[in-house]
């Protein structure tokens, strides 16, 4: 990998092209998560290949290249999705069949980590996007609070309050405390 | 069956203690290792059986957020064509578009040079022809 990049930001194009290949389908599922849509998703990894093959000159090499280009990926999909100004996850009354909150029914406690798993899924596809860049980027991919913040384009004490949030948010719906209703904090 | 404690019933009743809330607000971020406890939260956890059921449901989110994390994304065949096309499409169409730039920028400058050349040399003359 260290090698192909090295190629690649001295112009090589069989090099870069080499690198997409390698990294293409974790930069998908990414974008994947962040947009909540396979269309949306092809959409913003093209771009962010092609902003990555404009800058890769640029690559310090600092950091791993997957965690560069996911870092485009995020810059990406945060200017497709206020490009497009989709709010449609945004419905909280959508979420009201995801919670059940009786003692023999809770997920909690049957021990299913497949259910759970899906239930998760499912819950991250209807976070609010901006709820949702976050905690993929950072309880996902590890990226650092500060480079999450620089590529959403916010700070990042918002960028902590937003985590804080999400994952609350996703805690009450896919491992809900007896008794807890959801509530919409966001 | 039952893996965790069920929340005390005065909790359920009242809603969280003050202490529980303070608590609650941290537990995330430790599960997400974003810091770690202080002696108070550690103590209030030692007593509080609510607290760590829930902080043991943020231990699990977390885990299946990482399991998430390894999870194959759905296979798009064509994904890896669409982008080598995306990038010969563009990629290329910026290479190309830099070059009328280039060339625009060296001929301003060879006109500006010009320009000051003979400006130079007609007031050489006229100072000439003055003297």
């Amino acid at each position: 990998m260290v090698a192909l990049v090295e190629l690649a930001k001295s112009g090589d194009r069989e090099a870069f092209d080499r690198l997409v290949r390698v990294t293409h389908s974790d930069a998908y599922a990414l974008a994947l998560r962040l947009t909540g849509s396979t269309e949306d998703a092809r959409d913003v990894v093209q771009e962010a290949y092609l902003r990555a093959y404009k800058g890769v000159g640029r690559f310090r090499g600092d950091a791993q290249f997957s965690t560069w280009l996911y870092r485009i990926v995020a810059n990406c999909a945060t200017t497709h999705l206020s490009r497009r100004q989709r709010h449609r996850h945004d419905h909280l009354g959508v979420h009201d069949d995801l919670i059940d909150t009786r003692p023999d029914h809770d997920p909690a406690l049957q021990g299913d980590r497949a259910e759970l798993r899906e239930r998760l899924d499912v819950a991250i596809r209807d976070l609010p996007a901006r709820l949702r860049s976050v905690v993929v980027l950072r309880d996902m991919y590890d990226l650092p609070h500060e480079a999450i913040a620089a590529e959403l384009g916010i700070s990042v004490t918002a960028a902590k309050v937003r985590l804080h949030r999400a994952r609350r948010r996703l805690r009450e719906q896919v491992l809900p405390m007896p008794g807890e209703e959801l509530h919409g904090d966001e | 069956m039952t893996s965790e404690p069920s929340a005390p019933a005065t909790g359920a009743k009242t809603g969280p203690r003050r202490d529980c809330e303070s608590v609650s607000a941290v537990l995330a971020a430790v599960a997400g290792g974003d810091r770690a406890y202080g002696p108070a939260e550690l103590d209030h956890l030692a007593t509080c059986l609510r607290c760590r059921v829930e902080e043991s449901r943020y231990r699990r989110l977390m885990d299946a957020m990482r399991w998430l994390r390894g999870a194959p994304a759905p296979a798009d065949s064509r994904l890896e064509s669409q982008i080598l096309v995306h990038l010969d499409r563009y990629g290329h169409r910026w290479a190309w578009d830099t070059r009328p730039r280039v060339a625009a920028t060296v001929a301003a400058g060879a006109a500006a040079a010009a320009g000051l050349i003979a400006f130079t040399a007609r007031h050489r003359r006229a100072a000439r022809l003055a003297s």
